[in-house]
């Protein structure tokens, strides 16, 4: 008996080796990295970039879209710190971009798109159901517990000090005194961006101030902030601007100003060329975009810097 | 008639004894089951078969399938035998080896990725070397089996040393004395019988490896694991988009844990 059962660790063991002996080599080959094009992208394009513009530019160039996504912060310092070294970087502030990777990494970048500020909510609510009988949404929002609704930390991220902004632009628009103070004390932040949404969908929350492409992606129904404070649209920046945000521990002071995606080429890319192919298409392609819950102003693209040679706006 | 008194009091008092683990146990049993109750019923099982046909969770599966067993047998293969030694031996600095093997338990996965970028990233000597043989060490399948064997060797090493302290060290010393190499005695007594403990571990390791999502998405974001599949999803599409990955991901565990301690535990005599 002791033999038999000697002899069968043995086989098996055997048999252990043989398998990792047969899978080994598929490890090699199994990359495919030539044929594609590295993205390290602002989370709330992850859907964009792997529903809409992964796939169309896959069609279109046979080159596959390898999306890694972060909050923009995160991503800027991954690339800062070559943590990471994505060939194409894009950024939900195209000014943090220029700010924190021109010299070092790049010296161009191409703006795309826009994306706008509003509410998702859960229409089994409450809150919901007024929504849609089109009650104000400020009106609204003041008859709501404390945590019913949602923003992420504006702390941590510009869609948190962007919502804070945005109370501050609708108090200033319909003269509401101490609207974003009272918003302030009934809302809960949320660390974490995709969370927020998750928070609506289960019912947990009531609704949350998210980018329109969030509540796109997460089929959510969702209601635009009014253009004077829903950070579309870039030439209204100097109004935007009228609300700041000073975070608590970097006491660093952010401006509001319009959200604008841009995008650009790391130096030191792997895959230059598929890297200036794929600006280049989120260039050309607002219909892409729009289809992701973008918007695509008049106006766009624009670039800033010397554009590479091969890409032409 | 003493005795049997004594038999009869050690018996009844032994109910409410199992009872009260068993309703310890059973507390943390249903708390376990609950999400999970939670979760199935709230998204149904309408579109696993249809979330499981795209060609990315094919792809997902796939990786998953190719690097947990790859990175469960580098763990064994060389886990084993570091659990016989901290098991059978001591030598100086013993107690910092033993603390270097449940690092990468104490640490949380996103700095054990972080690690290990630091150690064979792309921009690191090794990393920059190894990339330009061909053979990149970070956002590639080799990528995701360093850092599923990061985090998941410690599980196969940790209960095999278990395994082999348990063994009453004269079988050893007999099977020294009829003539037997140290190698031969490894072989033949000691692994035989810390086999259970040894599959035990290689099942654990397993499951900690093909469900890896921190270290790896530092180290391999890409090609996508099931896991960093199921974060992207998450991240794309909100709780209901996870639900068939995570479904096959638990499936598939179950059916190699089931598997592995089935023909893993063939009955031996000292059984």
């Amino acid at each position: 008996m002791t033999t038999g059962s000697r002899s069968g660790g043995l086989r098996s063991t055997r048999r252990g080796f043989l398998a990792a002996g047969a899978i080994l080599p598929l490890v090699g080959c199994l990359d495919g990295s030539a044929d594609s094009v590295s993205v390290l992208s602002a989370g709330s394009l992850a859907r964009t970039f792997e529903e809409y513009v992964g796939p169309a530019f896959h069609d279109e160039t046979g080159i596959e879209v390898r999306g890694e996504y972060y909050g923009t912060n995160a991503v800027m310092r991954m690339v800062e710190d070559r943590t990471k070294h994505p060939d194409v970087i894009v950024s939900a502030d195209a000014t943090l971009l220029r700010d924190r990777l021109y010299e070092d990494v790049t010296d161009w970048d191409v703006e795309f798109a826009t994306n706008s500020v509003g509410i998702g909510y859960n229409d089994e609510t409450t809150f919901g159901q007024r929504l849609e009988k089109g009650e104000p949404w400020y009106e609204v929002a003041l008859d709501t517990d404390d945590g019913d609704l949602t923003i992420a930390d504006p702390n941590l991220d510009p869609l948190g000090y962007r919502a804070v902004q945005a109370f501050e632009l609708a108090e200033a628009e319909y003269g509401l005194d101490g609207f974003r103070e009272a918003m302030l004390e009934r809302v809960y932040r949320e660390p974490e961006e995709p969370q927020i949404m998750a928070g609506v969908e289960s019912g947990g929350r009531a609704g949350a101030i998210v980018y329109r492409n969030m509540a796109v992606d997460h089929d959510v129904p969702y209601r635009d902030f009014d253009d004077a404070y829903n950070f579309s649209d870039p030439e209204r920046n100097a109004h935007y601007a009228t609300a700041e945000f000073t975070t608590d521990e970097e006491g660093y002071t952010a401006e509001g100003r319009a959200v604008v995606y841009n995008a650009t080429v790391n130096d030191e890319a792997d895959e230059p060329a598929a890297g200036r192919r794929l600006v280049n298409f989120l260039a050309h392609t607002p219909d892409v975009l729009e289809a992701a819950g973008l918007t695509v102003p008049d106006g766009m693209p624009v670039s800033e810097g010397d554009l590479p040679e091969g890409l032409e706006l | 008639m003493t005795l049997v008194t004594e038999t009869h009091t050690k018996r009844s008092s032994r109910l409410p004894a199992r009872l009260v683990p068993a309703v310890l146990g059973g507390i943390l049993l249903v708390y376990f089951a609950l999400p999970f109750v939670a979760f199935l019923s709230r998204t149904g099982t309408g579109n696993v078969v249809a979330g499981l046909s795209t060609p990315e969770a094919q792809v997902a599966i796939r990786n998953s399938l190719l690097t947990a067993p790859v990175s469960t047998a580098i763990a064994t293969v060389f886990g084993v035998p570091l659990a016989y030694t901290l098991a059978r031996s001591s030598f100086p600095g013993q107690s910092l080896v033993e603390a270097l093997v449940i690092l990468p338990l104490i640490v949380p996965p996103v700095v054990g990725g972080a690690m290990i970028i630091t150690a064979v990233g792309r921009f690191t000597p090794i990393g920059a070397a190894a990339a330009a043989a061909g053979v990149p060490l970070t956002d590639s399948l080799l990528g995701v089996v360093l850092a599923q064997t990061f985090v998941a060797a410690p599980f196969v090493i940790i209960t095999a040393r278990a395994g082999f302290a348990a063994i009453d060290e004269r079988l050893e010393e007999v099977s020294r004395s009829l003539g037997y190499g140290p190698v031969a005695t490894f072989w033949n007594v000691s692994l035989p019988l810390a086999r259970g403990a040894i599959v035990a571990g290689i099942v654990l390791t397993f499951a900690r490896a093909i469900g890896e999502f921190g270290a790896t998405m530092m180290v391999a974001y890409n090609p996508r694991t099931m896991p960093t599949r199921i974060w992207v999803e998450f991240i794309a599409g909100g709780i209901d988009a996870i639900f068939p990955l995570a479904l096959a991901l638990l499936g598939i565990t179950l059916v190699v844990l089931a598997a592995v301690t089935r023909f893993g535990r063939i009955p031996t005599a000292v059984d």
